[in-house]
């Protein structure tokens, strides 16, 4: 009976890890003609993910960044926006959003992270 | 962790709890309803005998409408399995298991667990076991998050069967056997303009018989059917994108511990969380293969 309670708690703990998540199968959506812009479509997403009050607002002591602008974001288009947002994204640190976010999501959602992927890979245009 | 999936766990764990008082109760148990612990593609109702090492190798290989340049199809393999078993008891094994994955999902290795919790005897007209099933994924992460290889949390390298087994032997010729299944993926596509969507949860289910032909060789058939919406959509050329994954075989016991199976299927995938989400090959347009099972039994 032992045995049959150890093996029943490991198929609940194996349970745990579930999720229901899906993705967009690519290329979609990458349009190199009409790659996403940060005026359009990505400024509402770095506001609902990274620049909300207590993050990469500019005020915020200790988080550097001021995502609330495209200006204030371009001192990190170099590489760690890449780096932190699509590279690391599984790090629960240095990801982000960080696990560790209590105001906002600790996770894009997929198609925040398309959107992206696509903007940096069309170097981050404005309009 | 999602409430419906604590729901299923609570529920597969008590029944687990409530089948093990019957155990006791067989006497004059029948055994042996099928000789292998899989048909072809589906689990069969037995396990391994209590401290008993099962190795086994298994072959899918490519399609038989590839003609003499791919030698019908031997040329190729779509999937391979190198699967250690072990009977803990003579009614509980545990799994290992790498293979070599013919859906998105490859280099897996899975983990599995199959009680049984009811002989077929004098007090029940036939056997039962559960089994549950985990794969995960060890493929290098992809840098597209358009593909399921993202791998954006660990757990997307996951997917899960779970099942019921239910058998019979009717007579010493013939046996069969019902599995009601429910398949998880961690991570699904939505729909596009080049895929179909799918869904997380699949649920199916298993039908499998074999007939002993004589003491040595017994023919065996299996077949698997998922429901969902998304596997009776077509493409625009009319064509279904997911097939039921179908085998016939023929089942040899070579005596010592050996049994080796040959079959033809359709699907690519030998594990169920590769083949119940992921077989698009159809019967009809010769899109079956020749596979194998080699499988040598050892006393520890």
């Amino acid at each position: 009976m032992k045995k049959i309670m150890f093996f029943g708690w490991v198929l609940i703990l194996v349970f745990i890890a579930c999720t229901r998540d899906s993705f967009i199968p690519t290329a979609v959506d990458c349009d190199e003609n009409a790659p996403p812009t940060y005026d359009e479509t990505m400024q509402e997403i770095v506001d609902m993910n990274c620049s909300y009050s207590g993050c990469h607002d500019g005020v915020t002591p200790g988080v550097p960044g001021d995502y609330t602008t495209y200006s204030g974001m371009q001192m990190d288009f170099g590489g760690s926006i890449m780096d932190r947002v699509i590279s690391r994204t599984e790090d629960p640190v240095l990801g982000m959003p960080p696990n560790y976010a209590t105001e906002g999501p600790i996770d894009l959602s997929e198609e925040h992270m398309i959107m992206f992927t696509c903007w940096i890979n069309a170097e981050f245009p404005e309009n | 962790m999602h409430n419906s999936h604590s729901l299923y766990s609570f529920i597969f764990f008590v029944l687990l709890m409530s089948f093990s008082q019957s155990l006791e109760a067989q006497d004059k148990s029948i055994h042996q309803t099928f000789k292998d612990t899989r048909v072809i593609n589906s689990q069969s109702v037995e396990t391994i005998q209590k401290g008993i090492l099962d190795f086994r190798i298994g072959h899918r290989f490519g399609d038989i409408n590839g003609g003499w340049q791919t030698l019908w199809g031997l040329e190729n393999a779509a999937d391979v399995i190198f699967e250690f078993d072990y009977g803990l008891t003579d009614n509980i094994m545990i799994g290992l298991m790498r293979t070599k994955g013919s859906g998105p999902l490859k280099q897996n290795v899975s983990g599995l667990f199959k009680y049984r919790v009811l002989r077929q005897g004098e007090r029940s007209p036939f056997s039962a076991a559960f089994s549950g099933l985990m794969t995960i994924s060890t493929m290098p992460k992809g840098t597209d998050p358009g593909r399921i290889n993202f791998f954006r949390k660990f757990a997307h390298r996951v997917s899960y069967t779970v099942q019921a087994i239910f058998a019979s032997k009717v007579s010493e010729r013939f046996a069969f056997q019902i599995s009601p299944q429910w398949t998880h993926r961690n991570i699904v596509p939505r729909a596009s303009d080049r895929m179909f969507a799918d869904t997380n949860g699949l649920p199916s289910v298993s039908g499998a018989f074999k007939f002993q032909l004589n003491k040595s060789f017994a023919f065996i058939f299996d077949m698997t059917i998922p429901f969902s919406e998304h596997r009776s959509e077509e493409d625009e050329d009319g064509e279904r994108q997911f097939h039921y994954p179908l085998g016939i075989g023929i089942e040899w016991e070579t005596g010592g511990g050996h049994v080796f199976q040959m079959n033809l299927t359709n699907s690519t995938g030998i594990m169920e969380t590769d083949y119940i989400p992921y077989t698009q090959s159809d019967w009809l347009d010769g899109e079956y293969r020749f596979g194998f099972t080699i499988a040598r039994k050892f006393k520890l």
